[in-house]
Order: structure tokens, then C-alpha cells, then sequence
């Protein structure tokens, strides 16, 4: 959970800090993106779910794993301070829901990080070298494309066992595939213009002119692409833990509460429900977000 | 065109062996036996067993064997399953699998597209942002919250439909729609961005200039140059839709492929799970073929 | 009178506001005539073409009027600002044709030349398959482009852009319209080929009695098709005048300043 605050008040700083700095293309896109009403709703209401997952568990008595059999199926109510109602063994519901959020949360921006950096590298190497390298780098990427990817991915955790660690790297070794791509795409765009040959020109070597010229010149593209990951990948571990291959109790996730709540809807359906909410909230505003975020970027559109 | 087909089908052999050799050694290489049970065996049955298997010879010849036998086709025997061959669990639950998938594709399509240039045509105005919002939805809903919720709804609240199993088309209605929401949202997005950025090309101008009819601009000069992104995502789309049957066939106790899948990866089913993996990225692979070749065929400007 | 128009104003509404780019010009084209509107980029030369054919921008506000004379001196005229779809739909293409500045992008991609010309002729003549594609293989011809016969069934991108550019003028009048709008034809072109694209419009023109409004920022272009120049800079009407009076004794300094501008051999 600690992670899941530093990425995200990372993440936060280097739009403001795109927002603020010299560039007045930043300035311009946060200008936009503040005019964007449903992108900045969805920021706010994305902030409330961080806020409750963080802190939610501290103002609750319970705990997520304490099992209680006189509170079996309890329906959600004030008074008895279960605030989301109980499950078929008695643990509250509104805990368990903020705890499994920490983890959807983290494995979404832990391992979009993964996936960002392996896929920045990959692609910016390849659209810049170009040629043959280029091309035998991308056939590698169609390769791995073709290949059914979610059925490796459910090998992978049904056969080393179900730990998060393996979650992070599985889903991520799937992800970047996209980041690469769209990274190579805009580097050989950035590559053409002429102030790249300018810099060459005036002798800078290839290191510094991707650390210099490159990759400040991506940052508008994958920052969009961050924002559209990061709901990928929660979603990804969520159909993962519905399928019970996520994480083991007694962690949980939103997909294990939602494969749960599926078990028990007939008799509570708060237990579906309200996990239900709070993963489909937070991917709506993730994806709102990149959506704004990307029209500001490239106002064209719109 | 027959030689481009042809090289890209011999291009695709390789991408087939790195995908067999690639489940072979993930398969074999994990700890743990498929005839690990919580029973203790007799050796002697289990070193039968494992003959029967191949299980006791050498990596690389298991690996050989395989490979022979998967070049004719034939996915060997399944562990769980007693005496019944892959290929026949895959001729029994692909079928089932590949209507819910189609449908649910061809659902995507048939109202994905429509809303799309909907949305296009009347940018910045309600339609648009109805079509926007429902389908920013539609991708933040997974199968796995929309189908549980119609069941509750549709079957448990309701009894409109049935809960699961196979029985007659009523009991696809719900699979189909859980499965097809997300990529009717991605259809349409796709659709909506690329009829704008066509609607804007100068040679819709030169249409208009020309006197046409709006039907006979949008439905011969927008529409076949605006659809090309969304035959392109045809490809990965498919192939989501299927690893999406895998939940949704679990959601509705759908006997399909998707669920064969995940009980013969929990159980260890060596055999099951190499052919499933693989039968499933041959059809991944065969279907991109099939959509880069439509693809150039729409596409005056790709040359082979 | 072909073309008559009256304090043509046009403005863009833009979220900060109302954004002039055409501020009141009146200028009139005779039958056959050709006139020249010479303007650097953003004098509003191409806004007002395009507000003659209906083709602005959505968020274009346009007043004035422009009258297009009737077909025969007994029909009334059209006036053609803010004029129904139906309305400006007979005229675009079958009495007002135009052609663009870029032939690489001004022809779909994803239609065969065949199906762009023949289309025309089938909304405008009510030909049939066939003669519309001999009548668009004769245009062909008469545009000099050489296997038009064959080359008529070609996708736009396995011409070059001369070629495309003479596709477009074969288009543009093969309905003998009376009024051909060309936008820059030549500026996306090289230097060779852009000669023989403004002899093959004169041929043509000549043929069928067609009126040119040539647009460019050209003047050169202007002193050797059009008989009559408007300059305009800004939105403004700068001057209007036979093409000797604009050229000998320019009344405006900017127009002065123009024709200073132009490089000369013997300096």
C-alpha cells in the first residue's frame, strides 16, 4: 500500500510538473485537461477511492480476516458498523473491500511501472536504431502478439504457485507489448525531425540523444498511456483472482471479493454488488482520465 | 495476393513452434505431477501410468513424441478425462465456445459500428456524448461484474432467463452480452475516432464538391476508409474474446473450451492444456491471416 | 452576369469568441470570364470559395448574398450563402466545379478513378455504367493523360501528382460546369508540370465556355490565365480591376508592394 501512495503522488508531481514547467505544450494540455469537466470529476473521484482504501481500514473496528458466526450475511447498516454488510463467514465486507482495493490498486500501478519501463526501452531502442534491428525487434513483438497470452499468464500462476510477485512480472512481461509499440511509433516520428539531426549534427552520441531529445518528447504519449494501462492491468488481475488463480486468502482483491459475492448473491447480494461498484468506478475514472489526458495532448480531436 | 497468403502462412510456422515449445517447457518444467494426488499410489501403477504418459522418458523425447504426433494432429490423451482424447474435448467444447464467441463478436460489430459514426456525425453534440459515455462504461464493466448482475437481475430476482447451463438460445442471451459489452465499446470508440478523422480528409471535400448525395459520401467515401482500423482490431479482438469466453464459460457453467482450460490447468492435465493453448493460438494466428489478407484486399494502397 | 456577390462576410465562432475571416467583399464574374483572387495565406480567399460552394466549416457564420445567374435567362437565379443542401447539391459539381490544391489527398484513396468519375455523371448527366465510363475515359483524354483507357480503372495513388491533379480537372469538368473554382491548383506541384496543368484548364475552358476563379498567392499565375484580378488581404478587399490596371497602375500600396516582391530575370 505504501507503493501504491509514493507511484501515484509520483505520477501526480510529473503532471504538475509538466503542467508547470517551462514547456507551454503542458501548460497548455492541463489548461485543457482543467476545462475537461468529466476528466477532473473523474481525477477527483479517483482520489476518494485512494483516500478510502488507505484509510478506510483504520475507521472501521474490524479486521478483513476475522471470521465471526454470529454475523453471518449481516446487511450493511450503520449501527452495527458494518458498513457493507458481512459475508458467509462473518468478515466485514466495507474492510475487506478497502484492503483488496490496496492490492488491485498496487498491482495496477506496480505493474504498469513494470511494464512501462521494459516497454519505453524496448520501443525507443528499436524506432531509434531502425533498420534491420528495428525490424527483427518488432517481428519479436508481432510474435509475441500472436500468442494467446492470458493462457500463459494462467499456466504461469496455476504452476509456480500464486504469489504476487509472480503476478506483477506475468502480467507485466504481457503488457508492455502495447507501450513498445506506440514508443517506437512516436520515436521514429521524433527521430525524422530536423532538430534531432541538428543535435547530431552538433556531435551529441546516441545515449544523449535519446535521454535528451527522445524521451522527453514521448512523456506526452506515455503518460496517456500510463493512465490507460493501470485499468488493463487491474482489470487483468481481477479476472485473475475471479478465476481463483489471483490472490490466495486470506488476501483478497476486487476480483476475489467479486468471485465471492458471485457464490453468495443469491442470499447477499451486497457481497457482488459493492466490490462490483468499486472496481468498475475506478477503471471508468482511469480510463476518463487517459481520455482527457490524450485530448489534451492532441487537441485535434475534439 | 496467393503468394503473399503463402508466405505469410509459411511465416507462420514459426511463431506455431515457438508457441508449442514455449507451452511444452512451461508445462514440464513446473513442479508437481499430473498423477500427484491426495491418495498415495502404488508404484507400480504409477510408473505404468507414467509409461503410458511418456512421463518417464527424457524431456526431449517426450518433447519429440509430441511434436510428431501434434504434426498429425493428434493432442494425445487427456489425464483427467479417462480415456477420452484431447481432440475430442476440444471437438466437444470448441463449438459451444465458438457461439458465444461469434455471437458476441458479431454483436460487438453489428452495434458497435453504427454508434460509432453515430457519435462521429454528431460530434460534440448529445449523441456523441451519450455514445462516449455508455461505451467509456461499457470497458470499465468486465464480464466478470456484468454477468453476475444479470444473473442476479435476469434470473434470480427475475425468472427471465435461465442462470446457466446449455439448454435452447435463451441461455446464450446473457453470455453473449456479457462477453460482447467491452468490445462493443472498443468497436465503437474505434469507429467514432477514425469516421472523424475520414469526415475531415480533404477527399470527403472533394465528395462534397462534387454534388453528392450525404448517403452516397458517407456510404462510399467515408465508410470503407473509416472501417479499416476496425478490421484490424478484428485480429486482437478475436483472440480477447475468446480468453474472455474462459470467464464467462465459468460465470454461466458454460461446457466450453474456456472452462476445459481452467479445470485442466488446476488439475494438472499435462495434455489438456498443451492442446487447448495451442489449438486456441493456431485459430489466434490463422484469424490474423485471414484479417491482414482482408485487410489489403479493402486497402487499395497495401501492396503484397 | 455568371456569379454575383454582394458584402460576403464570413466568421468563425470559436470559444473565445467570433473570429473574422472575410469582411465585406463584393466583386462578379461575367460568363466565360476568368478571374484571379491573389491574397497571402489567411486573406480569406479560400474561406470565400468555400462559402460559394457551402463547403465552410460547421461553426462558419455567413452573410451577404451570392447570386448564380439561372441556367437559361428565362430561370431565376440561386442564391447560394446559406442555401438548403438540396439546393447547392445541383449546383456543386454540375454548374460550379472545383478543384483543390492538393491532388494527393483531394482524390479517395479507397475508389478506383473509374467509380470517382463516373459517379459525378451519374448524379448529375443520369448516365449509365457504361457511357458514363466512356465519357470519363474521353475526359481522360482530353486532360492528356496518356492509356487513359486503361488507366481509368487505377486507384489514385498509382499516379503521380500531375496526373492526379489532371484526374481532378477531367473531373471537375466533365459536366461542363459553368463555373470551374480552383484553389491553388498548382501550388502542390513542381514547377514543370505546373504549366501544362494551366494550359490543359485554358484548352478545356475554351471548349466549353467555362468561367474561371482562380485562387492563388501568385501573381504570375494571375497575369497569364485571368483577365481580371481581386486582391485581398486580411478578410479586406484590397482592389479589383482589369488585370493591365491592376498590373500597370496599381491603386493600393499593398498591391504595389506585391508586385515589387516578384523576382525579376533582368532585376
Amino acid at each position: 500500500m505504501a507503493v501504491a501512495t509514493k507511484s501515484k503522488s509520483r505520477k501526480t508531481r510529473a503532471m504538475a510538473a509538466a503542467a508547470e514547467g517551462g514547456n507551454s505544450l503542458g501548460r497548455d494540455a492541463w489548461r485543457r485537461l482543467k476545462a475537461n469537466k468529466a476528466a477532473m470529476a473523474s481525477l477527483v473521484l479517483l482520489a476518494l477511492v485512494g483516500l478510502m482504501v488507505l484509510v478506510g481500514p483504520w475507521l472501521s473496528p474490524y479486521n478483513y480476516f476475522s471470521q465471526d458466526y454470529n454475523a453471518i450475511w449481516d446487511a450493511p447498516s450503520l449501527a452495527s458498523g458494518h458498513f457493507f454488510g458481512t459475508d458467509q463467514v462473518g468478515r466485514d465486507l466495507f474492510v475487506r473491500t478497502m484492503t483488496g482495493g490496496r492490492i488491485s490498486l498496487m498491482v495496477g500501478i506496480v505493474t504498469t511501472f513494470v511494464s512501462l519501463i521494459i516497454g519505453v526501452t524496448y520501443g525507443a531502442l528499436a524506432g531509434y536504431l531502425g533498420g534491420r534491428t528495428d525490424s527483427i525487434m518488432m517481428r519479436a513483438v508481432d510474435i509475441l502478439y500472436s500468442l494467446p497470452f492470458m493462457f500463459f499468464v494462467i499456466l504461469l500462476v496455476v504452476f509456480f504457485g500464486r504469489n504476487l510477485f509472480l503476478l506483477f512480472a506475468a502480467i507485466g512481461a504481457v503488457s508492455w507489448l502495447d507501450m513498445a509499440r506506440i514508443v517506437r511509433g512516436q520515436t521514429l516520428t521524433i527521430k525524422s525531425q530536423p532538430y534531432i539531426e541538428a543535435a547530431r549534427m552538433a556531435g551529441s552520441g546516441t545515449a544523449k540523444i535519446i535521454a535528451r531529445h527522445i524521451v522527453p518528447n514521448l512523456l506526452g504519449i506515455v503518460v496517456v498511456y500510463v493512465t490507460l494501462t493501470i485499468p488493463q492491468v487491474i482489470l487483468f488481475e481481477s479476472f485473475l483472482s475471479y478465476l481463483g488463480l489471483g490472490v490466495q486468502p486470506p488476501a483478497t482483491s476486487w476480483g476475489a471479493l467479486i468471485n465471492d459475492g458471485t457464490s453468495e448473491m443469491s442470499v447477499a447480494p451486497w457481497l457482488l454488488i459493492i466490490p462490483s461498484i468499486f472496481l468498475a468506478v475506478t477503471l471508468f475514472c482511469f480510463n476518463f482520465i487517459g481520455d482527457g489526458l490524450r485530448d489534451a495532448l492532441d487537441p485535434k480531436d475534439r | 495476393m496467393l503468394s503473399y497468403t503463402i508466405k505469410r502462412l509459411l511465416g507462420a510456422i514459426p511463431t506455431v513452434f515457438i508457441l508449442l515449445t514455449l507451452t511444452f517447457l512451461l508445462v514440464h518444467l513446473a513442479p508437481g505431477s499430473p498423477l500427484d494426488s491426495d491418495r498415495p499410489m502404488p508404484a507400480q501403477i504409477r510408473a505404468n501410468l507414467e509409461a503410458k504418459y511418456h512421463l518417464d522418458e527424457p524431456l526431449y523425447e517426450q518433447y519429440g513424441h509430441y511434436l510428431l504426433n501434434v504434426a498429425q494432429f493428434d493432442f494425445g490423451a487427456s489425464f483427467q478425462y479417462k480415456d477420452t482424447s484431447v481432440n475430442d474435448l476440444i471437438a466437444t467444447g470448441f463449438p459451444v465456445s465458438l457461439a458465444v464467441g461469434g455471437f458476441a463478436l458479431l454483436l460487438a460489430l453489428v452495434f458497435g459500428i453504427p454508434l460509432g459514426m453515430l457519435a462521429a456525425v454528431r460530434q460534440n453534440r448529445f449523441a456523441d456524448y451519450a455514445a462516449m459515455s455508455g461505451s467509456l462504461v461499457g470497458i470499465s464493466v468486465p464480464n466478470f461484474v456484468l454477468g453476475p448482475l444479470m444473473i442476479l437481475v435476469l434470473a434470480v430476482y427475475n425468472n427471465w432467463l435461465p442462470a446457466g447451463g446449455l439448454g435452447g438460445w435463451q441461455n446464450y442471451v446473457m453470455p453473449v452480452i456479457a462477453l460482447s459489452v467491452m468490445y462493443m465499446a472498443y468497436v465503437t470508440r474505434l469507429m467514432r475516432a477514425s469516421t472523424i478523422e475520414v469526415l475531415r480528409s480533404p477527399f470527403i471535400r472533394t465528395a462534397r464538391a462534387k454534388g453528392l448525395s450525404e448517403a452516397r459520401v458517407f456510404f462510399v467515401h467515408v465508410l470503407p476508409a473509416a472501417i479499416l482500423p476496425v478490421i484490424s482490431f478484428l485480429g486482437p479482438g478475436a483472440a480477447a474474446i475468446l480468453t474472455g469466453s474462459v470467464v464467462v464459460e465459468q460465470i454461466f457453467g458454460i461446457p466450453g473450451l474456456g472452462r476445459f482450460f481452467v479445470t485442466a490447468a488446476l488439475n494438472r492435465d499435462y495434455t489438456l492444456v498443451l492442446g487447448i493453448t495451442l489449438f486456441y493460438g493456431i485459430i489466434i494466428i490463422g484469424f490474423n491471416l485471414v484479417v491482414d489478407i482482408l485487410y489489403g484486399w479493402l486497402d487499395p494502397r497495401v501492396t503484397y | 452576369m455568371l456569379l454575383d456577390v454582394n458584402d460576403l462576410k464570413i466568421a468563425f465562432a470559436t470559444h473565445t469568441g467570433s473570429v473574422p475571416a472575410v469582411n465585406g467583399l463584393s466583386f462578379a464574374i461575367e460568363r466565360g470570364e476568368s478571374v484571379g483572387i491573389v491574397g497571402e495565406s489567411g486573406s480569406g480567399k479560400s474561406q470565400t470559395v468555400l462559402a460559394l460552394m457551402g463547403l465552410l466549416a460547421d461553426n462558419a457564420r455567413v452573410s451577404g448574398s451570392a447570386k448564380l445567374a439561372g441556367e437559361h435567362d428565362e430561370t431565376p437565379s440561386i442564391e447560394l450563402l446559406n442555401a438548403r443542401s438540396r439546393v447547392l447539391r445541383a449546383v456543386r459539381g454540375a454548374r460550379i466545379a472545383m478543384i483543390f490544391q492538393d491532388p494527393m489527398t483531394a482524390l479517395n484513396p479507397h475508389l478506383r478513378i473509374s467509380t470517382q468519375m463516373t459517379e459525378l455523371l451519374a448524379a448529375h448527366r443520369g448516365m449509365k455504367r457504361r457511357q458514363a465510363m466512356d465519357y470519363a475515359v474521353e475526359m481522360m483524354e482530353a486532360v492528356r493523360i496518356p492509356e487513359a483507357a486503361r488507366r481509368v480503372k487505377y486507384y489514385p495513388h498509382q499516379f503521380s501528382g500531375g496526373m492526379r491533379q489532371r484526374v481532378m480537372i477531367a473531373m471537375a469538368l466533365s459536366c461542363e460546369p459553368e463555373l470551374l473554382i480552383a484553389d491553388e491548383p498548382t501550388t502542390a506541384l513542381d514547377v514543370t508540370v505546373q504549366d501544362e496543368i494551366l494550359d490543359v484548364i485554358g484548352d478545356l475552358r475554351e471548349r466549353t465556355n467555362t468561367a474561371l476563379l482562380l485562387i492563388t498567392h501568385d501573381l504570375g499565375v494571375v497575369a497569364g490565365n485571368c483577365s481580371r484580378a481581386i486582391v485581398m488581404r486580411g478578410g479586406d478587399l484590397v482592389e479589383q480591376g482589369a488585370i493591365e490596371q491592376v498590373f500597370e497602375s496599381p491603386r493600393a500600396d499593398y498591391t504595389r508592394n506585391l508586385l515589387a516582391a516578384i523576382p525579376r530575370l533582368e532585376g
